[in-house]
């Protein structure tokens, strides 16, 4: 049985078909991006998958479980969770207290309201491996309005992965990023634990080839291409529709 | 004391880490100024009226009364977000339950205290059902409408004097332990009690990991869906709890005055209470106590030289918002950090 399997799904906005009968399969631990020029329906299709828009037609499975339609808190309760393009975070809070959130949110705990929450251990400690994870520990009693912007697109994947999702969608974590940050974005997304399923939306071609070991292409709502990057690299079609001039760049990293 | 404790109720992993964590020295910090702020606060509240005359000790219950009330209301403004402008009905609320349980029907003040703090509790946390799924300025005309629809019930309910409200409500009995309320000194002391009970309670609903998600909603409501968490009945509840506090103060209110009429439950009630939240500091646990010992003690003050007193509080509001960043409470965390000489590191203590 496939970790998360999209089956048909189709999306219009009035005459506009944005995502048309899109299938995908992933396996546990898969490694898996989906690409494709601007406006080709990605983010279109990662708000679907994770629950803030419905799909019109079609249905999308997390281990076996429906969560068609379901409300995003529904879907992340059922084991994918999400980062956005645009930093959604908690300006006010420090580092510790927003993975200590998202800890807590996927413990019975988040129903207490009259122990301090300071006393439930656990929920710090699992807050504090993810900062180690996401190379955050020097900042964790940072507010999160005083991080870098590359260290608040490492923290906008920790909270996703704070949330211990058994598929993670990453929506352009790169997006925004200087070289050096976009390096140690892919240097902690291949570290990722060998368990957690990893889709990803990205443009920069360095962190999908430097990541994932499949790749979707999407174009106008429909898939043009799929399969590993070498056989992505090597399509036609793909080359005339999405990687174009950047194809020999693309290359190059991929021999890196 | 806190960091003693086992670790045996640990939701996901055993083991005692934390202990060396830096946040928990942080907490730790944060929780030694909440003692000596608290301590500090009530050796002077106890102090008081041995040292003013009465008439300041029936305005510091007032004061106390009205910090019950705001303290609630800075559960929605300052930790979840929420502006209400529906809590002055819920003070009312609890006023009119012990008015009419202690008056009409004859139970023990005691008991009616309780039915007030039930009753508004459950009302409030309907009403919070009701509206908690608005956001905005949606949200707050929700909550208007709902104050002024009790507001009118007030008005033309016959049995409890419609516009001319009710007299001669009792007091809390103390004669078991040889106590007399109608005294304002023993009032005073027995409100304190009150106040001291509600502050407890209102800082462990904040430092608890449900308090910690309304901060979340706060700041980001949209992150919290995303996370997992189903926000609406965290600000239901919390409503809830609000409104609990709000008919707590309104119970003590009507026995603080000996009557209740329905002016208690005008929204403008409403808005002074968001009023003193703001002036004492939205962003501090005590900031909003600040703000009604603030504003009651102006009030009072200004009212003896002028009649014209609000236009003088209007001026002090704008002052106050436009050079005191966090209130009241924020200007003297700054100022006392300084005074200490302390290593400065970010101020106020956040909710």
């Amino acid at each position: 049985m496939s970790q998360l399997s999209v089956s048909d799904i189709s999306k219009s906005f009035g005459a506009l078909k944005v995502i048309d009968k899109f299938d995908l399969d992933l396996a546990v631990g898969e490694r898996h991006a989906v690409i494709g020029p601007n406006g080709a329906g990605k983010t279109t299709l990662f708000n679907m998958i994770s629950g803030w828009i419905p799909p019109d037609t079609g249905r999308i499975e997390v281990e076996g479980l429906d969560i068609t339609g379901r409300s995003p808190q529904a879907v992340t309760q059922a084991g994918l969770a999400r980062s956005f393009q645009k930093n959604t975070l908690f300006d006010g809070l420090t580092v510790a207290e927003s993975l200590r959130l998202a800890v807590q949110a996927h413990s019975p705990v988040r129903f207490n309201f009259l122990q301090p929450a300071r006393k439930f251990g656990g929920l710090q400690q699992r807050a504090h491996e993810i900062a180690r994870q996401m190379e955050l520990e020097t900042v964790f009693d940072r507010d999160v309005n005083t991080l870098s912007y590359g260290q608040k697109r490492q923290l906008e994947v920790g909270i996703a992965l704070a949330c211990s999702p058994k598929i993670l969608l990453l929506d352009e974590p790169a997006a925004g990023t200087s070289p050096a940050e976009r390096a140690t974005l892919v240097r902690l997304l291949t570290t990722l634990p060998d368990d957690v399923t990893l889709l990803l939306v990205e443009h920069d071609m360095d962190v999908v080839f430097g990541v994932c070991e499949r790749i979707t292409v999407l174009n106008y709502g429909r898939v043009v291409a799929s399969g590993t990057p070498d056989e992505i690299r090597r399509d036609p079609e793909v080359r005339a529709a999405y990687l174009g001039e950047s194809a020999g760049h693309a290359g190059e990293a991929g021999k890196a | 004391m806190e960091n003693t404790d086992d670790d045996s109720w640990h939701p996901l992993v055993e083991g005692d880490e934390s202990r060396h964590d830096p946040m928990d020295r942080a907490a730790a910090r944060d929780q030694r100024r909440f003692l000596t702020i608290a301590l500090i606060g009530l050796a002077v509240l106890i102090a008081l009226p041995f040292v003013v005359g009465d008439y300041y000790v029936s305005l510091f219950s007032e004061i106390l009364i009205f910090g019950i009330l705001v303290s609630g209301v800075n559960l929605l403004l300052g930790y979840t977000g929420l502006v209400s402008l529906g809590h002055a009905s819920f003070m009312g609320l609890g006023a009119y339950v012990t008015a009419i349980a202690a008056s009409l029907l004859g139970y023990p003040v005691w008991l009616s205290m309780l039915a007030s703090i039930l009753i508004s509790l459950l009302i409030a946390y309907g009403v919070g059902l009701l509206s908690v799924r608005t956001k905005g300025v949606q949200f707050l005309l929700i909550t208007l409408a709902f104050g002024q629809m009790f507001h009118a019930i007030a008005e033309k309910t016959r049995f409890t004097g419609g516009d001319d409200g009710m007299t001669n409500i009792p007091r809390i009995d103390l004669g078991f332990i040889g106590l007399d309320a109608d005294q304002d000194r023993v009032f005073y002391f027995f409100v304190l009690v009150c106040f001291v009970v509600a502050m407890l309670i209102l800082r462990r609903v904040v430092e608890s990991p449900f308090g910690r998600v309304l901060v979340g909603i706060r700041e980001n409501e949209k992150r919290m869906l995303a996370m997992g968490y189903t926000t609406f009945p965290y600000k239901a509840l919390a409503f809830g709890i609000s409104g609990m506090l709000a008919g707590l103060a309104g119970s003590l209110w009507v026995q603080h005055g000996f009557f209740v009429n329905p002016h208690i439950m005008t929204w403008e009630l409403s808005g002074e209470a968001l009023l003193m939240v703001i002036i004492g500091g939205s962003q501090s646990f005590f900031g909003p106590v600040l703000g009604a010992a603030f504003y009651v003690l102006a009030k009072d003050l200004l009212s003896e030289i002028t009649e014209a007193y609000l236009m003088f509080f209007g001026l002090i509001f704008v002052l106050v918002v436009a050079f005191f960043q966090g209130g009241l409470a924020g200007f003297a965390s700054r100022f006392a950090e300084r005074f200490l000489n302390r290593k400065s590191d970010g101020g106020e203590d956040k909710p």
